[in-house]
């Protein structure tokens, strides 16, 4: 989870109203002390007539903004930590077998990789096996081994060991594991990892900023080929880092016109097209959850509906006794603002909960905790709330004084 | 001099075919600090003329004048400014807002023109009608005698130059009922508001200054007591 400061100055301001607001007579009474009424807390006081109607349309709206913000939350999680694997991953490219879906059923011979480091645009070359396994004892899903040697670092990222010793290619029963996962497993230091039947002691963490913080461990080759199968002149994939961005494609060119069987693919272009997918998945979410937060809307609408129905004629004493049809109708959409407010704030609340506890069931689901979509959702649930207080607020306000106390 | 100037009013209902007139050609002048009562039987026409006098119905037909200004062709935008500053109104049913106390009931009028010298009023009010240790309670804990008096509390709030008066006893039992009545006669004599009530009881009509009597929507009586 990430957090994001919030910057000084609105919220707090409008907090600050909020509780001068109730100040002034939201939970007054009875003790003796007499505060000065205005038409905001007159109609939030309204409210609090048929408290569970209200309470209900509270729920009605919280519930919207609680999916809309804990889908907002995970799906921000998800495109930044992206956004993160495009920069870390910028100018790589990966070696593999033509066709292959997937590295770990990718085969490369392993003399290709003194053959590329020969090659003047490719800066380095890392032999990798790529496995996905079970941890033993069923202690969550797959996590990826990537057995491969000291370049590794090179490719990646120089400073990617954080915590304990360098990765030693040549120390079998040693792993490196990424930051993440390493949280998600509560695995620190020392502590041994088994992985059918193959012990795997903890010797260092590593943090890229990709997403392979969170799914993978680094082992020796010797262990990865073991844990595949593989033989000994084949590695999975070759995965490279050129000088520079700009010359990728002309390291491309050179593998697949020259090495049949291969092909090299821009891991990068594989990212942005999964932040394509991502932002259509992030409308379509938007979509099926406004749906949610717009019958939260109807209810407000319903409720206060009834509430101007049931209120008829004290409407009409209201317009007896000097108040314009405008007043009356602000009055309305007051009280749907304070349903908006109130469900606004619980579905936000609710909303960061959700996703913080969808974070720790679901491994590898980054949340990303920032005011923006926090804000989007809770002025959303605001927005919807005046739109459903404007036709109550309409009606009352257009009832003729007489009918209105007659309770036409 | 007279405050209220009703000419020619007329008004009709009409369901379906049918046409009722509800009034028919009323012709009346009110002077000023005058306390008035209209009686007659039910569907004589009292309320009708009552809220036709308060702006809050418009006649079919003819015109009402309050303080020198048309009400009946004055538009609704302005109709809520006259009621708010001219006329106070109480009601048989008294329709207290049941979340406010009777202190900050009395300020519903001017809640849309809020300010702290109308909570000194409400003080004040609140005291003239002996409910000053009452002000924090809220409607359900207040018998009908005292709703109906934090209602012409909240009528005087505005300090208006007429009060209408539509049924104020018939909720409430014979003392309460005559009291209520002599705090109309104190508001009468000592703030100069003319008063208006609507009453089947032969007896409040006795004590006021001058009886309306109205039968099918005409004056059929009025004489002054």
């Amino acid at each position: 989870m990430t957090w994001v400061r919030i910057p000084p100055g609105a919220p707090s301001i409008i907090l600050i109203k909020l509780i001068k607001g109730a100040s002034l007579g939201l939970f007054n009474n009875d003790a003796g002390v007499i505060l000065s009424l205005n038409i905001f807390n007159f109609s939030i006081r309204n409210l609090r007539r048929r408290k569970g109607r209200t309470s209900l349309a509270i729920m009605g709206i919280a519930v919207g903004v609680m999916l809309i913000t804990s889908l907002l939350l995970i799906m921000d999680g998800l495109e930044s930590s992206i956004s993160q694997s495009v920069d870390v991953l910028s100018g790589n490219l990966i070696v593999q077998k033509e066709g292959s879906v997937d590295l770990t059923a990718s085969i490369v011979n392993v003399s290709l990789v003194e053959t590329l480091r020969n090659n003047p645009d490719i800066q380095s070359v890392s032999p990798e096996i790529h496995v996905a396994k079970r941890l033993d004892g069923g202690a969550m899903g797959f996590v990826v081994l990537i057995g491969t040697t000291e370049s590794y670092g090179e490719v990646v990222s120089p400073s990617y060991i954080k915590f304990g010793t360098a990765f030693n290619e040549n120390e079998t029963g040693k792993a490196i594991i990424g930051i993440k996962l390493a949280e998600q497993l509560d695995i620190d230091l020392g502590d041994i990892l088994s992985i059918e039947s193959i012990e795997l002691e903890i010797t260092g963490i590593f943090e890229t900023n990709a997403f392979i913080d969170g799914t993978t461990l680094l082992v020796a080759m010797s262990d990865a080929r073991t844990l595949s199968g593989l033989p000994k002149d084949v590695v999975s994939i070759i995965e490279i880092r050129a000088t520079s961005p700009d010359r990728a494609n002309s390291i491309k060119e050179y593998v697949e016109s020259n090495f049949v069987g291969y092909e090299v693919i821009f891991p990068q272009e594989l990212l942005e097209e999964g932040e394509e997918i991502m932002a259509t998945l992030r409308g379509v979410i938007l979509i099926i959850s406004s749906i949610a937060i717009i019958i939260g809307g109807i209810g407000i609408a319903n409720t206060m509906l009834m509430s101007v129905l049931e209120r008829t004629p004290e409407i009409g004493v209201l317009k007896a006794t000097g108040w314009s049809n405008s007043n009356v109708g602000y009055s309305i959409v007051l009280e749907a603002i304070g349903i908006g407010i109130v469900g606004g704030l619980i579905g936000t609340i609710l909303g960061i909960s959700a996703s913080l506890v969808a974070e720790d069931l679901i491994p590898n689901l980054p949340v990303e905790v920032t005011i923006l979509p926090l804000s989007q959702s809770f002025f959303l649930a605001i927005g919807l709330s005046i739109l459903s207080g404007i036709y109550p607020a309409i009606r009352a306000a257009r009832i003729p004084p007489i009918a209105a106390i007659k309770g036409e | 001099m007279d405050i209220i100037k009703v000419k020619d009013l007329t008004k009709e209902y009409r369901f379906g075919e049918t046409t009722v007139k509800a009034l028919n050609g009323v012709n009346m002048n009110v002077v000023q600090k005058s306390l008035l009562s209209f009686v007659g039987p039910s569907g004589s026409g009292k309320t009708t003329l009552l809220n036709m006098i308060g702006g809050l119905d418009r006649p079919s037909s003819g015109q009402v004048e309050m303080d020198g200004i048309n009400l009946s062709s004055s538009p609704e935008n302005e109709l809520h400014k006259i009621r708010r500053s001219k006329v106070g109104f109480i009601f048989q049913h008294f329709y207290l807002i049941p979340t406010l106390t009777a202190f900050e009931n009395i300020l519903v009028p001017t809640i849309p023109v809020s300010g702290q010298a109308f909570e000194e009023r409400a003080k004040i009010l609140l005291s003239y009608v002996s409910m000053e240790k009452r002000q924090n309670h809220r409607p359900s804990q207040l018998s009908g005698g005292e709703q109906q008096r934090v209602a012409i509390c909240r009528a005087l709030i505005n300090e208006p130059e007429v009060l209408l008066c539509d049924e104020i006893t018939g909720e409430l039992d014979t003392e309460t009922g005559e009291q209520i009545l002599r705090l109309l006669k104190k508001i009468n004599q000592e703030k100069g508001t003319t008063i208006l009530l609507v009453t089947h009881d032969e007896k409040i009509a006795a004590n006021s200054d001058r009886t309306v009597t109205l039968s099918d929507g005409r004056i059929v009586s009025d004489k002054t007591n």
